[in-house]
């Protein structure tokens, strides 16, 4: 199927170069692996916190942040 | 001063001499593009003004959870600027039970919609953004803030972000600008670009 593209309005279809580029653009991105919303929380501050609480709790950092990410997809976490 | 002198008023409002004799005049509308399965959005930056509303409702991505680019370019839409590191963008993102932040300082697009967790492609959802350009007449670099709300599809809670982009080539003349998805066509909305004196 033919890709359209819209110019001040007028819609036009792509030419073949456009369109071979776009959809190179569009597969790159989804071999792309998606992060986990939760890595854009983990400030250096929560690093940090989860490093102190692994070592009170006699826990691993990762097990540690397992943990908080349980608690904030529990929460709604954005 | 009653009701019956209202066109006055608007009168007044669109060409008031202000006390350093500055003259107001109200934003103008350039373009309305209506989205049905887009690959891209095009829309010039002319005639160029000192700032540009850019106003998206309702747009919904074909491809759910992609994320909504910008891109500009400087030789009237011929091409744009898709260079490893021609843009910085940063967002804020935030609802009533968290927030974080996202950014890059080097891109080959400006996000509009996170770094990698975008617009939920249910037509019931809906990105709505209302974006200030500063164009390149009155900017140093070409920059664009505001705020979208959506949807993302991956988390799939409603998010409020606060967006800012720049093209990083300082003095460019930008004259055009064009949205696309990370992945799969535009599916609909509509786009809205004001110019403000």
């Amino acid at each position: 199927m033919s890709l359209f593209k819209m110019v001040d309005g007028v819609i036009l279809e792509m030419s073949p170069e456009e369109e071979a580029s776009i959809r190179a653009e569009w597969a790159a991105n989804e071999a792309r692996p998606h992060p986990d919303p939760f890595d854009r929380q983990i400030t250096p501050m929560l690093k940090a916190l989860a490093k102190e609480l692994a070592e009170a709790l006699r826990l691993t950092e990762v097990e540690v942040l397992a943990r908080l990410k349980i608690s904030w997809e529990n929460n709604g976490g954005i | 001063m009653g009701l019956e002198d209202s066109v006055d008023i608007h009168t007044l409002h669109s060409a008031y001499a202000g006390i350093s004799g500055a003259v107001y005049a109200d934003r103008v509308l350039i373009s309305k593009s209506v989205i049905n399965n887009l690959a891209t959005l095009d829309i010039s930056l002319s005639p160029l003004y000192p700032y540009y509303e850019l106003v998206i409702m309702g747009y919904v991505p074909v491809t759910d959870n992609a994320v909504l680019y910008l891109r500009v370019s400087t030789d009237n839409g011929a091409t744009f600027d898709a260079g490893v590191a021609a843009y910085a963008w940063d967002d804020f993102i935030f609802n009533a039970l968290g927030t974080a932040q996202e950014g890059s300082l080097g891109d080959s697009e400006i996000h509009l919609s996170g770094a990698s967790d975008g617009v939920s492609s249910s037509t019931s959802d809906g990105l709505n953004a209302y974006l200030t350009i500063y164009s390149s007449r009155i900017s140093p670099r070409w920059q664009i803030n505001g705020g979208c709300m959506y949807k993302e599809g991956a988390t799939t809670v409603f998010a409020r972000t606060l967006n800012s982009g720049q093209y990083l080539t300082s003095g460019a003349n930008v004259n055009a600008i064009r949205l696309l998805s990370s992945s799969g066509n535009l599916s609909s909305g509509t786009v809205y670009l004001y110019g403000l004196p």
